[in-house]
């Protein structure tokens, strides 16, 4: 039995049609990983902060040497934080007494008053003068102007003679700056008031560029002491913060059975421990997920896609009208089995990552080195071998995680020693 | 909220209550653990056995289809009969979806139709009772265990005799014995042998006929009362079996019962003449009741084998001869002796020294719940517990909460990476705190009620702390009798994460010390702590010394 092109074309329009809808399955899992994702990583944000601000709830040396002792970390003690902070103290402490004596600082009103400060008037005045002879340096701007004046046009200097293009080119220049300046009679006129202009322009503008620059020095100070004071105030939570991700990182390195130890000392924290790591291990999950089980059924999905819509494309080729295909190849490769292993594989993955995202009995996690998070979050219903930890977890530990699915072989023996046995006499077993 | 657990055990192999009993004294278990684990349980039998009113009895629900022999009575069709029956267990199963499938018995089910409906549950177990090894080493018995993820052999390894494939060794536990009620669950003898009213001084004899339902039971049960009561001193109850329909007699000295749970009033009994089923074996030697023995014929079970085991232990005697017994009499002779009662007795304990249906629960539970937990739950959940809540007539989940509230103080090292250890520790000490709790004067019924959520307040300090603290907070509240407004109290105490058990309960009882002798005292207590907008510690520290 062979199938025709005509065969083809149908079972192939359906299985794009279902390969399709795969697709945009597991685009709609992407989006929900990526929103779930963000989700779960501010919540472990937030779980962090929690944990590390019970554990150092104060910047202290008693509570930095509590906490450290809690966590075995002696790194809290030696970096020394409120060393730093007190020389972070001393240094602000001395530059704003300096900026406070700078005259800069002490007579800003005098200075930079946005209405009589000596400076800003200072500048007010230079810019009221030099504005005119701006305005006709500016009217003069010309991509030619440079040119003109180096020729000396407009003067008696001017000897470039008429056969030569750029006597036209002169001509049109100082004909277009002229019109800038109506009631002058020539270019000469205007040149005239150029070269003025240019000059008071040269005198005048060193001069504002220093009171400028006197004024911005000034205000800069201002500036820098407003966050010297600042950073003063904010001395101890920010060197309280930068205690906390320095224990933040600490305990992110701990084995987690070692946090046990941590716990030991605290039992009060349990939860807020077993919720961090939680969270951290579904975020974990999460990318494991995406990484090893959305994208490469994408990339499978896609490829098929692909070649099924070239084959379509090759097979509408009148030349390819007669084709025919062996009924056992067409049949495997239509076979509507794969449809429905598709289908279950998308669906297992859903789950998988719903499980994942919804999981919120952290008080039921262990410290213990025989646990593992990931049959405690799927509640056991999710076969997470195909993360490289559980499966090194479920070969070490035989007998945990998912529900073992019935062996093929053992279901086939017993299906057929079941039928060749009998059950007994009339049917059932009766042990009364 | 954690998700609901579903465990089905399939109870059908007949009319008989062996299979039923032992299921059940496994899933007792099962829901004890599950409970401490936090893990909502919900149990369902299947059952084609005529006496399922003891599952009633017990607290379990049960679905029921009819056994084989209420089938023939009733005149339907057995191949009709066989069809629906096999088509209600595969739907049963498919609607329940259980997360275990607890089977006894049979492995392919009464039908032959669980090879087509094991994949519909997480985790199938099968509680392998031995069975006669024409029926173990049929090929489909065998070719169906590798089909479950545990295999639970109810008897000792070296006593099991059970055969079984090679490749099934990994999911083989040999758990123990499993029966209905542990040793500290059972009746004294003094309340036990009032209920059958068995006379002071006079021997209490029970005749038992298992489950009932064997064509010998009525002669045999005429054959051993009438030798009984030959003897003066003797006081019979029959027991005759949910599933016995022969005839009653009545006479002197001559009871019948029909308890649904007899193990527990065993210690009313001097000795008993009883069929050798697994459960009645087990349960008399377990409660160390000497027996002799009549072994019935069955289709799976060996009783000569279980009979012979007891009576080669010395703790009993075997007569066989169904229906005739001929050297019954002399049996009944060697117990009428107080001396071998007694000899006898040690050696029936000995034999069947400790129950282990709690055993094979954990080996079910662990393979749908964090091994953890459950060795948690094995640890924590022990016969003082279930004494001591028992004695105290509180619900053991209220234990569990109290033990739950007390793990996070058990503060050792080593303790805190084995659960197993801490959910012990922390047991012990809820056990200790209820039992000082109803010494000092705290009724029972409220002892757990206050100490629940009063060991949430206490946060901080060491175990000793914490239960020292209790306990004076509790006497400080004792003189009230206001256990309503105690409650309260305890209730608006908000979690004292600042403050040291032994703080708070220093403070309480200098708060409390102002309204004592007062007629509603403690409810005043109450008031004025609400009204310095209580829950906050510090307003308690105010209230008592002024430091806010």
């Amino acid at each position: 039995v062979t199938y025709g092109v005509g065969d083809f074309r149908a079972r192939a329009a359906v299985r794009l049609t279902e390969l399709r809808q795969a697709r945009s399955h597991l685009a709609e899992l992407r989006r929900l990983h990526n929103s779930r994702r963000e989700d779960l990583v501010r919540r472990r944000s937030a779980a962090t902060s929690e944990l590390t601000t019970a554990l150092l709830p104060a910047f202290t040396a008693e509570a930095l040497a509590a906490a450290a002792r809690i966590t075995g970390f002696p790194g809290l003690v030696q970096r020394d934080f409120p060393g730093q902070a007190g020389a972070e103290r001393q240094r602000l402490t001395a530059r704003i007494a300096e900026i406070e004596a700078d005259p800069r600082y002490r007579d800003r009103r005098l200075l930079r008053d946005p209405a009589v400060g000596t400076l800003t008037r200072a500048i007010a005045e230079l810019q009221e003068f030099r504005e005119p002879f701006a305005v006709v340096a500016e009217r003069c701007r010309h991509p030619r102007l440079g040119r003109l004046l180096e020729s000396g046009y407009g003067t008696s200097r001017y000897a470039v003679p008429f056969w030569r293009m750029s006597y036209y080119g002169d001509w049109k220049a100082g004909d277009e700056i002229l019109e800038r300046f109506p009631g002058r009679k020539d270019f000469a006129a205007v040149l005239a008031e150029y070269l003025e202009a240019v000059r008071t322009l040269e005198t005048y503008d060193p001069k504002l560029h220093s009171l400028k620059a006197e004024f911005t020095a000034g205000v800069q100070i201002e500036e820098e002491l407003g966050a010297s004071r600042q950073g003063l105030e904010s001395l101890v939570p920010r060197h309280l913060g930068l205690a906390r991700i320095a224990l933040e990182e600490h305990l992110e390195a701990l084995p987690q059975e070692s946090l046990a130890d941590v716990l030991a000392n605290v039992p009060a924290l349990e939860i807020l421990v077993k919720k961090w790591l939680g969270l951290d291990h579904q975020v974990r999950y999460l990318d494991s997920i995406r990484d090893l089980q959305v994208e490469p059924a994408c990339l499978d999905v896609d490829t098929e896609i692909r070649k099924l819509e070239k084959d379509s494309l090759k097979y509408q080729r009148p030349k390819n009208a007669g084709a025919t295909f062996p009924a056992e190849t067409f049949e495997k490769r239509f076979d509507p089995s794969r449809t429905e292993k598709l289908r279950k594989r998308v669906s297992r993955i859903g789950e998988a990552q719903e499980r994942v995202y919804v999981f919120d009995r952290y008080d039921r996690g262990s410290f213990a080195t025989e646990f593992l998070w990931w049959d405690l979050v799927t509640d056991g219903r999710v076969d997470g071998d195909f993360i490289p930890e559980v499966r090194s977890h479920h070969a070490a530990h035989p007998g945990s995680g998912v529900g073992r699915t019935l062996d093929d072989g053992d279901l086939a023996a017993a299906g057929a020693a079941v039928s060749s046995s009998g059950t007994s006499r009339d049917g059932f077993l009766d042990a009364s | 909220v954690a998700k609901t657990l579903r465990i089905v055990a399939y109870a059908v192999n007949g009319a008989g209550a062996g299979h039923l009993q032992r299921l059940t004294a496994i899933c007792r278990w099962v829901r004890r653990y599950a409970a401490f684990c936090g893990a909502p349980c919900e149990v369902f039998f299947l059952t084609s056995s005529e006496a399922d009113g003891f599952l009633f009895h017990e607290g379990f629900a049960s679905f029921k289809l009819p056994s084989k022999t209420s089938v023939t009575a009733a005149g339907i069709d057995k191949l009709a009969y066989l069809a629906l029956a096999k088509q209600w267990v595969w739907h049963s199963l498919g609607l329940l979806r259980p997360d275990v499938l607890l089977v006894d018995t049979f492995p392919n089910g009464s039908f032959g139709e669980l090879v087509s409906a094991l994949d519909l549950a997480r985790a199938r177990v099968f509680v392998y009772r031995p069975v006669k090894d024409e029926v173990a080493r049929r090929a489909d018995f065998q070719a169906m265990l590798p089909l479950y993820d545990r295999i639970l052999v109810p008897e000792y390894e070296e006593t099991a005799g059970v055969v079984l494939p090679a490749k099934v060794a990994p999911a083989v536990r040999f758990t123990g014995p499993a029966m209905v009620r542990e040793r500290s669950e059972l009746r004294p003898r003094g309340e036990a042998r009032a209920r059958f009213g068995i006379p002071e001084g006079r021997l209490g004899v029970l005749v038992s006929a298992g489950g009932g339902g064997d064509p010998t039971a009525e002669a045999d049960l005429r054959i051993a009362t009438g030798l009984l009561l030959a003897h003066e001193e003797v006081h019979v109850v029959v027991a005759a079996g949910p599933l016995y329909r022969g005839g009653r007699w009545g006479g002197e000295r001559l009871a019948w019962v029909s308890e649904p749970a007899l193990a527990e009033w065993l210690p009313a009994f001097d000795f008993a003449v009883a069929a050798a089923g697994y459960n009645t074996v087990l349960e008399l030697m377990h409660a160390g009741v000497p027996a002799v023995f009549l072994p019935q014929e069955k289709v799976a079970d060996e009783q000569d084998r279980r009979a012979a085991a007891a009576a080669n232990a010395g703790a009993a005697e075997m007569v066989e001869g169904a229906g005739e017994r001929v050297s019954l009499g002399a049996a009944i002779a060697r117990f009428l002796d107080a001396g071998e009662r007694e000899r006898a007795s040690e050696k029936a304990r000995a034999l069947v020294p400790k129950n282990h249906a709690r055993d094979a629960a954990a080996e079910i539970l662990e393979l749908v719940l964090a091994p953890h937990e459950v060795a948690a739950a094995e640890a924590a959940v022990s016969d003082d517990l279930l004494e001591v809540a028992r004695s105290l007539g509180v619900p053991l989940e209220g234990f569990f909460e109290l033990v739950h509230a007390l793990v996070p103080a058990v503060t050792a090292k080593a303790a805190s990476r084995s659960e197993r250890k801490r959910g012990r520790e922390a047991s012990d000490a809820a056990i200790g705190l209820a039992r000082r709790a109803v010494e000092i004067g705290v009724p029972p019924i409220h002892a757990l009620r206050l100490l629940v959520p009063l060991q949430r307040k206490l946060l901080r300090g060491s175990l000793a702390e914490r239960l020292e603290s209790a306990e004076r907070i509790l006497s400080a509240l004792v003189p009230f009798s206001e256990w309503g407004a105690a409650l309260h109290l305890v209730k608006s105490l908000s979690p004292a994460r600042e403050a040291a058990g032994l703080e708070v309960a220093a403070e309480v009882e200098t708060f409390l010390v102002r309204f004592a002798g007062e007629r509603g005292g403690l409810a005043r207590a109450v008031a004025a702590l609400a009204a310095a907008e209580t829950g906050d510690p510090r307003s308690l520290r105010a209230l008592v010394g002024g430091r806010g």
